[in-house]
């Protein structure tokens, strides 16, 4: 008999009665398990009235504030990631999904870091950023870093935020001197004074030298979640890092004059008080740019003082920019009687509103530029190596190379980042004889997790190379398999996260789900190899490979998956995938000819 | 070997066609806009929570700064899970009808985002006796009627941080590598999927993670030293362990290669451990390999390779596995808590027991001369809120100290509301030369908090 082998022998003592004291604790905790359990927190809160109230109490100043005196840095800001981070469309449904599939226990735990000031609010963790608080929808706002006092180290984003309007102190890297001389001068006709009328201003700058260390940075870039699950890691591979041991900061890199680069700062004012600007020091760029970039209305992103003075955000989403509102061709054609919503009934609106747009389109433009800087930094597209090319067949491998000192590539979110190389071979005849990472009729690339892939109507890329790494789950049984998002409903379809039970330091991940890594290690490269069958060689000729190195902000599978929950602004999740795709940047590209004998 | 290849077949059987109008382009992402759901489920209230609500909103407060540099800010929850069950199971004394409680209950204080205290206790159950009551009992060692279990022992103390973020004035520009994370007290491993280690010990760990050599792309250390708590069923007790854990991700395949040194206490014999493996997907296909090996000082060594394959299939989240294993003389966990199962668990459900009261597994998972497999499918329903688990397995004598045995079992789960869970077992055992079948079942209820 081999039944049950592995259960421990009943010990001989064993009870065979429960004492009347011994049933009583029972039933006891028992009912008061289940009485405490059964709370859940209101569901109904009314943004509206949270809102209200809100609105008076100036407890978060918004960016717009700051940008009376801070024109440049604001602009910079207003188009970065941080400034993006809440208004993503994305975002909101990935952290609704997750929310919802874990039944709630992951609380506010993604959406702190995306808007800290409505999470300090008490705002609901899903809702439409179109009723959120206008501060609220600023993401990583400028008092996220400027009201935080304390260094938290890796925190996971929940920073304490000091409350108070524009008179009360901000913390910056070089503390008080200026500010000082701008309050006492005379010169700038500034007033620390809440009661008093003039030009509002903080009335201190703490010193806060930690804003310039990697450590701030970490207080968001080294996440992990409430199991223990290691999700970002971009803090902990720097300290690892040859630019740790070099003594280069995240900062230097991602605020210098050159994205991803440490070149050097540019220096200029802090600030512009009344058009006068203080005194030049090092100036640093607040545009942080990254491999993010907005899918939404360019109304919306952005943030645009302009805009929000003349048009609510749901006015806004009226306006028609693909069909050229407010543009003089446009204008020249619009027929007598053509409808326009109430908002953008005159020209005159319109016209205004595709100077705001055109304004933010530019500016856009320029994020994007700095966006393939910060890309080609990190990625290095090397040779194309030729080994083998006959009538019997070609071999070839190319080289992708991490071009960053400072962490992995990608890093972060590296889950979710699509970093892949697109390589196609082409005969004599200029006939397409190969293709590896193609994109299916979604905008997917054809790994496992593309619909047309799992649905079997296309097959998977087997030569596809991507350095997305992937969330793994242990199944109940069956060993591990790739997820789109980091939940494992196998051992139990009840995900309920709480801290985990194991020590998560010392493996860095709780039981059921991990990360496989698959990201180039600083100074390292990778060496994918590609092969053309003999059955699709074209004869003898000069034979071409084409390879382009192509980043993307997330996989269009995610879009499916988070789906379920719905996507702000009205948008179809076909029109989000769209412009994912119309947003993947070639970092860099490769062409090789060759003769075949 | 019939009864099972049947039942293989019916896992294989064809999947239901996917059901879509003529010239519909199933896969294509929709173009109609999806509004947002207003059926967001709130936010679970622990039973207990002190400090700033667990994962809840609202401002967050400054902390205590200390002397190192660290701020401090802490929060306490309660957590746990109980469950409830109805159990009759063949064991290897005689069959025990049973209803058997188990109450996990765990206490979180959090410090900062990386440094913790976790104290955990099993209230209900005390070595092998869950509290609750015998129905029917063949087994001599267990009696009839009420069971008590009832115990306030600490299962789990331990701290667990991180010393560049406990003294974070070691490095104030973070340009040296100080995050070396560590955990001190009584803790749960768990190595090489439990294979290797899966016991609470006390013990320090100490690790290094995010490292990045050459030709990887995530590398992890942890060494242990392991003085008390250390259970090694198969080999007597241990007074200490000593291991070096490691994961090594590189771009195609993930790495865990694990060694350990148990030794033995009141003149048992010291043991060495071993376990590698590598885990990676190749075109729809998931694959992980283990080896194990364990060897004592009086030479007896014994092994067990185990391979485990799977596939999503098309159109669904359902998940056909295949699992295979061979273990040659006796292999020996390093260290392995009481109830938590043998070596071969990971096989298939057939070799698992249940954690509650006396439900053993269907087939032995002691892996002495043995060599099996296990077949199965997983389906999801109703999105993920049902499940069932439907396998076949098969245990092959490979000494004649054991005989060949089958086993057919389904496992049913369903999600109730935000926290709770009832789950049912079966399962249909044959031994070679037995005059029946015998069956096992059980019916229970989970609820989370």
């Amino acid at each position: 008999m081999w039944i049950g082998k592995e259960i421990e022998p009943v010990e001989a003592s064993l009870k065979s009665h429960l004492s009347a004291i011994s049933w009583l604790r029972l039933i006891f905790f028992c009912a008061m398990c289940l009485t405490l359990v059964g709370q859940n927190e209101s569901e109904t809160k009314s943004a509206e009235a949270e809102h209200a109230a809100l609105f008076t109490e100036q407890r978060y100043p918004s960016a717009n504030t700051c940008a009376t005196c801070h024109p440049d840095h604001f602009r910079e800001w207003s188009v970065s990631p941080h400034a993006y981070a809440q208004l993503s469309p994305v975002f909101n449904a990935m952290q609704g999904t997750i929310v919802k599939l874990t039944n709630g226990t992951n609380g506010d735990f993604c959406i702190r870091c995306h808007t800290p000031v409505g999470m300090n609010m008490g705002e609901p963790v899903f809702m439409s950023n179109l009723d959120r608080h206008p501060t609220s929808r600023e993401g990583v706002t400028c008092i996220t870093c400027h009201r935080v006092s304390d260094a938290y180290g890796k925190l996971s984003g929940r920073l304490a935020i000091s409350q108070g309007d524009l008179f009360e102190p901000v913390v910056g890297p070089s503390g008080n001197q200026e500010l000082e001389r701008v309050i006492e001068s005379g010169e700038y006709y500034v007033n620390t004074d809440p009661n008093r009328a003039g030009r509002a201003i903080h009335k201190d700058a703490k010193p806060f030298f930690q804003l310039t260390t990697s450590g701030f940075c970490a207080t968001c870039h080294d996440v992990n979640l409430i199991n223990g699950f290691r999700l970002e890691e971009a803090f902990s591979e720097f300290k690892t890092s040859p630019a740790a041991k070099n003594e280069t900061s995240c900062q230097d890199c991602h605020m210098g004059v050159a994205p991803g680069e440490a070149k050097g700062y540019a220096q200029g004012p802090a600030a512009l008080v009344g058009g006068v600007p203080t005194q030049t020091r090092k100036r640093t760029n607040h545009m942080f740019i990254g491999p993010d970039y907005s899918v939404i209305h360019p109304a919306l992103f952005p943030h645009n003082t302009r805009a929000t003075e003349m048009a609510t955000l749901r006015e806004w989403l009226t306006f028609d920019d693909a069909a050229g509102w407010g543009s003089e061709s446009f204008e020249a054609k619009v027929a007598p009687g053509t409808e326009f919503p109430e908002r953008w009934k005159t020209a005159d609106d319109r016209f205004e509103a595709r100077d705001v747009i055109n304004q933010n389109k530019a500016l856009l433009a320029e994020a994007n530029q700095a966006r393939l800087k910060v890309l080609q930094a990190g990625y290095k597209l090397g040779e194309v190596q030729v080994k083998k090319a006959s009538q019997a067949g070609l071999s070839f491998s190319v080289e992708v190379a991490n071009g960053t000192t400072g962490h992995g590539v990608p890093t972060g979110f590296d889950a979710e980042r699509l970093v892949f190389l697109r390589v196609k071979v082409y005969s004599p005849d200029d006939q397409l004889i190969f293709i590896s990472g193609d994109l299916d009729p979604n905008g997917d690339v054809r790994d496992e997790h593309s619909l047309y892939v799992h649905g079997g109507a296309l097959p998977q890329d087997p030569y596809l190379f991507t350095l997305q790494s992937k969330f793994i789950t242990r199944m109940e049984r069956g060993g591990e398999r790739e997820q789109i998002l980091a939940l494992n409903v196998s051992p139990d379809p009840l995900p309920f996260l709480r801290p985990s039970t194991n020590s998560t330091i010392l493996t860095g991940r709780p039981g059921a789900v991990r990360k496989h890594k698959q990201g180039i290690a600083p100074g390292d490269a990778r060496f994918p190899e590609y092969e053309v069958k003999k059955r699709d060689m074209r004869g003898s000729g000069t034979y071409r490979i084409q390879v382009e190195l192509i980043a993307g902000m997330i996989p269009v599978n995610l879009i499916s998956a988070i789906q379920g929950v719905g996507f702000d602004y009205g948008l179809s999740p076909r029109q989000i995938a769209d412009r994912v795709v119309a947003g993947h940047l070639t970092i860099a590209s490769r062409e090789v000819t060759f003769d075949v004998p | 070997m019939c009864r099972s290849g049947l039942l293989l077949l019916a896992l294989l059987a064809p999947l239901r066609a996917q059901q879509h109008g003529e010239g519909e382009d199933p896969f294509r992402l929709s173009d109609a806009p999806i509004p947002l759901t207003q059926s967001m489920p709130a936010r679970p209230i622990p039973p207990l929570e002190w400090g700033e609500p667990f994962k809840g909103t609202g401002p967050i407060r400054p902390g205590y700064r200390l002397p190192s540099g660290a701020v401090w800010q802490p929060q306490f929850i309660l957590f746990g899970a109980a469950r409830f069950g109805l159990l009759s199971s063949e064991t290897a004394q005689g069959r025990v009808d049973e209803w058997a409680n188990r109450l996990d209950v765990f206490g979180n204080l959090q410090l900062t985002g990386s440094e913790r205290i976790v104290v955990g206790l099993r209230n209900l159950d005390q070595a092998g006796t869950f509290s609750g009551y015998v129905f029917n009992s063949e087994v001599p060692s267990l009696d009839e009627g009420n069971q008590d279990g009832l115990n306030a022992d600490l299962q789990t103390l331990f701290f667990e941080g991180d010393f560049g973020e406990l003294f974070p004035n070691l490095s104030p520009r973070d340009f040296r590598p100080t995050d070396w994370g560590f955990a001190l007290g009584r803790q749960n491993l768990f190595f090489q999927e439990g294979l290797l280690v899966d016991d609470v010990v006390d013990g320090i760990g100490i690790t290094r993670n995010s490292l990045q050599p050459k030709g990887t792309s995530n590398l992890r250390l942890t060494f242990f030293y392991g003085w008390g708590n250390i259970d090694r069923p198969a080999s007597g007790s241990a007074e200490n362990l000593l291991a070096v854990f490691s994961s090594m991700d590189t771009k195609r395949v993930t790495y865990d290669c694990d060694l350990t040194f148990t030794q033995g206490k009141n003149g048992q014999t010291d043991q060495w451990g071993f376990g590698l493996s590598a885990t990676r997907r190749f075109i729809g296909w998931n694959s992980s390999a283990r080896l194990l090996l364990s060897k004592q000082e009086d030479d007896s060594a014994g092994g067990l390779a185990l391979h485990e394959a799977s596939r999503t299939l098309h159109h669904s989240e359902d998940l056909l596995y295949f699992n295979v294993y061979w273990a040659w003389n006796t292999f020996r966990t390093s260290s392995l808590g009481a109830g938590r199962g043998g070596p071969l668990k990971r096989v298939g459900i057939s070799f698992a027991g249940a954690g509650l009261g006396h439900y053993g597994s269907a087939l032995s998972s002691s892996a002495q001369d043995t060599f099996g497999f296990a077949a199965g499918r997983q389906w999801f329903l109703a999105g993920t809120r049902r499940q069932f688990i439907g396998e076949a397995a098969a245990r092959f004598a490979d000494s004649e100290l054991n005989k060949d045995a089958y086993a057919a079992t389904g496992r049913y789960q369903m999600a109730l509301g935000r926290r709770y869970i009832l789950a049912g077992e079966a399962s249909v055992i044959y031994t070679e030369g037995a005059e029946q079948m015998e069956v096992n079942g059980r019916v229970e209820g989970q609820v989370r908090f």
